[in-house]
């Protein structure tokens, strides 16, 4: 072998090194991507995927994205945050470059406006040392009321900072706990802008998958990238919140909540069918119908299993702000109760209404609905737990059995927290389980004092869209 | 059994299956790497036709296992012939003969196979089809991990049994339920979605031979149609589509009209729901957009 093949020879080895490592690097990085938008990926399944790219073609895309898809993904919906992710991650180095300099660029934009937005809210406190008359210190928010500020009208900022600027006059200034107590004011202040800038803005939905920020340049922009994608997708009506649905998604979402208690109908009233599942050997049984054959025991005869029906109580919020959930969670309801028989319903704001039987006389759910609107005194008023749970204690307690799971959808947001906890607490302990569907955001709980106190109580599960309902179907006690 | 893709989309082809790179490449996958293919889909998408596809392709046997909910071992892998048993110690007793015999009431002979098993013995590479996966319990789901993942039995009394040839696995669901993890990450993942146009247009003058193109076009393009607009209870499926290409041919239509769709509906619409539906568009209004 000439030295020129040596060396040939020498550079194809090292380059099909490289590309081998490169591909590797850019497969782990991809299922890094994907392991952050919550496609769960085992190192097992990592390594069978890329034993795979040896069976295949990797140069034909299609190939390649249909191979790592069919050994990454586990259903329908990773299937769609794959295809996003696929093909904002393995473009050509030209585009991977431009996109990353704009990201990049996105990126300082954000740091000016969070930097401005410390320099703005700054909290000026009277030294203590004769030397300096004030110094100014940062109020530490976190990035996500950073964000909400930046979002507000410049009057609001303004009223915003002069609060800052008046608060704790005189002596006070100098005490050591006047800024946590500040930050908490104010963080409660953007809390409730963020709320009315939610409901200001009527299409806005809220992102079904939550990432932290990787500190990846290229992961970043990809995840972001997918995000962005879902949300404008066309068929993410179940990922929306209920509340904010425009009028004209209403018949389609209807359609999907129907499609979801018909399917969990089926499935209850095929469980108790069809119950063909061996149990113990029914003796009294087996020797009476084996007389025939001279005592011998041929036909063995056998206990069925017996389950019981899932008992339901649900207690619905109606007020104002949650009317429009309950439309849909009573129509939900509404579509299991033809099935599950003890199913029993009510709905409150500042007392307690029974609204079963609307729900038992046979009629359609348009007209059902109607019918308990307008008789509802209930229906949009301001919100009393306590007073239901008492109405519910004093009227119906004798519904609650054992095997009764207690559901109550609200938002957790009551006058007297304390008093509807602890009636609660007591309702609870003569029920089997009180699950708890609450339609804010998981991102918003740990702001709530009302959401950790029910939390301790029940399970409490997320649920103001479609998604949600689903999951909730799915849980076993159905 | 060593194969390419090629010679794989060939059988396919060949089994008059219409389909592209992203259902052949995650079946040849399974077959390579010899792990169970779960396929989901809206009903009636060919997604148990797969099976039965490879059966032919390998001229091996389909063992099929339609699950339900209460499905158990018994009907699944094996049940013990306890009838058999007894009365073969009843006949022993009137023979007198010795106690010996007695021992073997648990060897193969009072085994009753059910198609788990029979896969696993199979003494060619067969086809398991476990059909609709998600109507059955989550305990059933784990009692199918070992064989999943060892290709192996284990009955008390006679051990465990191994795979002779590790069948060929094709799980199927209607996504009735999400599966578990334990399942899902011992499978291949494949998803079959709704043809587009072309694709339905060649599944039909494929499976309906004789049909002219006028009118494969114009019920590909109606079905897309109604597909992408009405909201049904039940997604208009390949397999609706296909009787109803069936039934327009046998009636000699050359191309749709409002007077063949509307004496054909019932092929397509299986509630008073989606028939409902459909009348709000009408026939008349369908054919004007094939028309348009």
């Amino acid at each position: 072998m000439s030295a020129q093949q040596n060396v040939e020879q020498k550079v194809q080895e090292m380059t099909s090194q490289l590309s081998v490592n490169h591909i590797e690097h850019n497969l782990i990085k991809f299922i890094q991507i994907l392991r952050n938008l919550g496609i769960r990926v085992s190192l097992a399944e990592s390594i069978e995927a890329l034993e795979s790219l040896q069976l295949i073609d990797i140069i034909n895309k299609d190939e390649f994205k249909v191979t790592l898809r069919s050994l990454l993904v586990k259903n329908h919906h990773e299937k769609e945050i794959f295809d996003h992710a696929f093909e904002s991650f393995f473009i050509p180095q030209e585009s991977k470059q431009q996109k990353q300099t704009q990201h990049q660029k996105k990126i300082e934009q954000q740091k000016a406006t969070k930097q401005e937005i410390a320099e703005e809210l700054r909290f000026k406190k009277d030294s203590v040392r004769e030397d300096k008359e004030t110094e100014e210190i940062e109020l530490e928010l976190t990035d996500k009321q950073k964000e909400i500020y930046s979002q507000l009208e410049p009057e609001i900022k303004e009223k915003i900072k002069n609060y800052i600027d008046s608060s704790f006059p005189g002596h006070l200034r100098h005490s050591s706990h006047t800024k946590p107590a500040l930050e908490r004011l104010i963080g409660g202040s953007l809390s409730y802008w963020q709320r009315r800038l939610k409901e200001d803005d009527e299409h806005k939905t809220e992102p079904s998958i939550q990432h932290e920020v990787t500190g990846d340049l290229e992961m970043d922009r990809v995840i972001e990238d997918v995000i962005s994608n879902l949300k404008n997708d066309d068929n993410n009506l179940i990922t929306k919140d209920l509340k904010s649905i425009p009028k004209e998604d209403l018949p389609q979402v209807t359609m999907l909540i129907k499609d979801l208690s018909y399917r969990l109908a089926t499935k209850i009233s095929r469980r108790f069918r069809q119950n063909k599942k061996i149990g113990k050997i029914d003796l009294r049984k087996t020797i009476r119908s084996n007389i025939k054959y001279g005592g011998i025991l041929l036909d063995l005869k056998y206990k069925e299993k017996k389950i019981q029906k899932p008992k339901f109580l649900l207690i619905c919020d109606t007020s104002d702000s949650m009317a429009r959930y309950a439309t849909f969670i009573l129509q939900f309801i509404y579509g299991i109760s033809s099935v599950v028989k003890d199913i029993e319903s009510f709905s409150f704001s500042e007392d307690l209404e029974r609204i079963t039987n609307y729900f038992t006389e046979a009629g359609s759910f348009e007209v059902t609905i109607k019918e308990i609107i307008s008789n509802s005194q209930q229906w949009g008023a301001s919100t009393d737990l306590n007073t239901a749970l008492e109405t519910f204690k004093r009227d119906y307690m004798d519904l609650i059995t054992p095997q009764t799971n207690l559901i109550i959808m609200s938002d957790t947001k009551t006058i007297k927290l304390y008093d509807a906890a602890s009636t609660l607490k007591e309702i609870k302990s003569k029920a089997k389980d009180l699950i708890w569907l609450n339609t804010l955001p998981k991102s918003e709980w740990e702001d709530l004092k009302s959401v950790q106190v029910f939390k301790e109580l029940s399970t409490m599960i997320e649920c103001y869209t479609v998604k949600h309902l689903k999951e909730f179907a799915q849980m076993k006690f159905f | 059994m060593k194969l390419t893709k090629d010679d794989l989309k060939r059988n396919f082809a060949e089994e008059n299956y219409i389909c592209g790179d992203e259902i052949t490449i995650p079946v040849y996958l399974a077959l390579q790497i010899e792990k169970p293919i779960l396929i989901t889909g809206e009903p009636g998408v060919g997604k148990t036709e797969i099976a039965k596809v490879l059966s032919n392709a390998f001229d091996t046997e389909l063992i099929r296992l339609q699950c339900y909910e209460g499905l158990d071992e018994n009907k699944a892998l094996y049940e013990w012939n306890y009838q058999k048993q007894l009365l073969d110690i009843q006949v022993n007793k009137t023979e007198q003969q010795d106690n010996n015999s007695q021992g073997d009431i648990f060897s193969t002979e009072y085994l009753l196979e059910r198609p788990l098993l029979k896969a696993i013995k199979s003494e060619k590479r067969p086809v398991l089809l476990i059909d609709e996966i998600d109507k059955t319990d989550q305990e059933f789901e784990a009692f199918l991990f070992e064989l999943l993942s060892d290709f192996q039995v284990s009955i008390p009394e006679l051990g465990t049994i191994k795979a002779k040839q590790r069948p060929i696995v094709v799980l199927t669901s209607n996504a009735d339920r999400e599966l578990s993890d334990g399942l899902k990450r011992r499978c291949i993942f494949l998803y079959i979605d709704l043809p587009s146009i072309e694709k339905e247009i060649e599944i039909i003058q494929t499976k309906v031979p004789g049909i002219g193109e006028d009118l494969s076009q114009d019920i590909a393009t109606a079905v897309s149609y109604l597909r992408a607009n009405l909201d049904f209870k039940k997604q208009l499926s390949i397999s609706e589509t296909l009787d109803w290409a069936q039934a327009l041919m046998s009636l000699d239509a050359d191309r749709l009209s409002p007077e063949l769709i509307q004496r054909t509906q019932a092929l397509l619409f299986k509630t008073k729901h989606d028939l409902d539906l459909f009348k709000k568009v009408g026939a008349k209004e369908l054919t004007q957009k094939l028309r348009a």
